[in-house]
């Protein structure tokens, strides 16, 4: 125990130094490169609605049963 | 609304539809629903890790569920009308109020896994006025995220609910050995709209192939302040590092972009229940300063890799109460769950170790020369050289508004003469701003680039490893820059392929001989005032330095 504790003490005040959160709120996040190209919403619409259309069409499929005699 | 009540009315035609038809026929088509979508729970994730990949990999986890449950209620349906024939007669009050019970029941769970299945689609956060649960400027406590309580959710919930506890019991997927519950907690959230809440509004990547994703380590971490205020109050964690390679980034390669949403450990299930995390603050390379810690106490903030860079390592940091206790077993990354290491290393190995260091071992190859002479970095707008392309003439070159080459791979005839406007001609490889295009001349000759067999004999001997190295150039600091495309002219025709974000690697370039008399150039993004210092080929074991360098890229255009 007594061995294992300065180890610990030594991890924590490595990363503590690093979050030390007055020194991290001068530094914002850099930004993502905003030139890059996104993805169009309009396939995934279209997707979805494919899909929903699917989903109700195979849910709506009538059932041909006929009367037990 | 719209969404909600679309899907609300979904459901009540599902059993206005179902009591028609009668009890009988409504409760074999509840159990072709039950078992449609056990299948399709119990199937979609391995089948659509295969296709996470590519453009259509933001598409796959939606396409696969929906595909399965459709595909397997259609099977479940002809089978049973083809083999039960015949209908219970029931008094008409019985088989109205059975037949819309099981209509009931079918409708929800359809309509609960249809708004699952378009929660893992690629699109906007916010569908028409649905967005779930997402990242919210509303939410003062990070990570941001929380929910704008739609009605559609309850329906969802209700049927994650009722697969979770199926899939407890007989219709436990034999595939992995889990549950919903200790596999996919929270499912409903992911789906609406965690999944999707990526950068610009979910333009963002929000899937990314599993092999992009290496060396996940998992790291015990003490006290740490998580959140960014001051005098915010230190929290154990535990600490996710990995490494991502350009496949998984974001436009076409050009850089990695995560959200809070977007990752998450999952605890080990020991209640049959696991408890998922989210990551509150992070540990990223900044250009020129090394690593740094940041915190995702905004729905602006992103963990970004350094952009031009071909790879990039970070560290996520979840807060250790919030997993109750239970052990960190899964992390999930734009919809891939990986298995955490069992043990977790020291806290002290997050910064001693290097958080940062991705480089593979460096081996310099005795007989590397020199490339100067070969190198330049010409305007993007004329890169390709040796032929003048019209974009009707594009084939399958994928090109941005601008008519810079974004993908796709075309045969040209050579002509440097034609007449071409300049809004109707195809111009070099994409960079964005800060970046620089390098073109290097590596046409098979003596003093050239050695990563031809006839000009290296470790390309020669090594086989599948060496054709499965990636080309790159290096910077002073070690940073790989990958390829992005090659032009080939053979004195008749012109090849041009980029490799639309994927790294070039050996077994990407037409072969050539000393004094075959083609020519052939590699294309690679760089960073802005950059020393290179050389070209490597890059396995997984080492970086094999083939060839010397001593340029810096010049400022922008």
């Amino acid at each position: 125990m007594r061995r294992t504790l300065p180890l610990l003490s030594l991890a924590a005040m490595a990363v503590v130094l690093a979050f030390v959160p007055e020194a991290a709120a001068q530094d914002a996040p850099p930004q993502p490169n905003r030139s890059m190209i996104g993805l169009s919403p309009v396939i995934g619409y279209g997707i979805m609605a494919l899909g929903a259309a699917a989903v109700i069409g195979a849910s709506l499929m009538p059932a041909k049963r006929g009367h037990q005699d | 609304m719209i969404i909600s009540f679309i899907g609300i009315a979904i459901a009540l035609l599902i059993t206005y539809w179902w009591s028609n038809a009668g009890a009988f026929s409504a409760f074999i088509h509840f159990l072709c629903v039950v078992t449609a979508g056990a299948v399709a729970f119990g199937v979609w994730e391995p089948a659509s890790y295969a296709m996470m990949g590519g453009d259509a990999g933001g598409y796959a986890k939606g396409l696969v569920l929906l595909g399965t449950f459709v595909a397997v209620l259609v099977v479940l349906r002809l089978f049973t009308d083809r083999f039960i024939p015949m209908n219970l007669t029931l008094p008409r009050a019985a088989d109205l109020v059975l037949g819309g019970a099981f209509g009931a029941g079918s409708g929800v769970l359809t309509v609960g896994i249809l708004t699952i299945g378009i929660g893992f689609v690629q699109s906007t956060v916010t569908i028409f006025d649905y967005t779930g649960w997402s990242r919210r400027s509303d939410v003062p406590t990070a990570p941001t995220i929380g929910s704008d309580d739609a009605y559609i959710l309850g329906v969802a919930e209700a049927t994650a609910g009722f697969y979770g506890y199926l899939s407890w019991g007989a219709y436990t997927p034999w595939l992995g050995g889990g549950t919903i519950n200790t596999h996919m907690p929270q499912l409903v959230r992911t789906s609406g709209a965690l999944y999707r809440d990526s950068f610009d509004e979910g333009m963002g990547k929000v899937a990314i192939p599993p092999s992009a994703v290496s060396k996940i380590e998992l790291l015990d971490v003490p006290p740490v302040p998580l959140t960014g205020g001051v005098g915010a109050a230190p929290k154990a964690a535990w600490a996710v590092k990995f490494d991502v390679s350009q496949e998984g980034f974001d436009g076409a390669g050009q850089q990695f972009v995560l959200s809070a949403s977007q990752a998450r450990v999952i605890g080990d299930g020991k209640s049959g229940r696991a408890v998922p995390v989210h990551p509150l603050a992070w540990m990223q390379e900044v250009k020129g300063v090394g690593m740094r810690p940041f915190f995702f106490n905004s729905p602006t903030s992103y963990a970004t890799s350094v952009e031009s860079k071909g790879d990039g390592s970070f560290v996520l940091l979840f807060p250790k109460d919030d997993l109750k206790g239970q052990a960190p077993r899964f992390f999930e990354i734009k919809g891939v769950r990986f298995r955490l290491p069992t043990s977790a290393k020291s806290a002290a190995d997050l910064l001693a170790g290097g958080a940062g260091s991705s480089s593979a071992k460096q081996v310099a190859d005795e007989d590397a020369t020199n490339i100067n002479p070969l190198i330049d970095f010409p305007d993007p707008k004329y890169s390709i050289g040796n032929t003048v392309i019209n974009t009707n003439a594009a084939g399958s070159l994928e090109l941005d508004k601008d008519n810079f080459i974004l993908g796709g791979e075309q045969k040209f005839p050579r002509n440097t003469t034609a007449s071409v406007g300049s809004d109707l001609r195809v111009r070099g490889f994409k960079v964005s701003d800060g970046e620089r295009l390098l073109r290097l001349d590596a046409t098979a000759q003596s003093d050239g680039v050695r990563i031809f067999p006839d000009l290296n004999s470790w390309v020669r001997d090594s086989g599948p490893t060496a054709q499965g190295a990636r080309v790159a150039v290096i910077d002073e600091s070690g940073s790989k820059y990958y390829a992005v495309g090659l032009v080939e002219d053979d004195g008749e025709w012109v090849l041009v392929k980029s490799m639309r974000g994927r790294p070039l690697t050996l077994k990407d370039i037409p072969i050539q001989a000393v004094g075959s008399g083609k020519k052939l150039s590699l294309h690679f993004r760089v960073p802005t005032k950059t020393k290179i210092v050389g070209l490597v080929l890059a396995t997984s074991a080492e970086d094999r330095v083939v060839n010397t360098a001593t340029i810096t890229s010049p400022d922008e255009n």
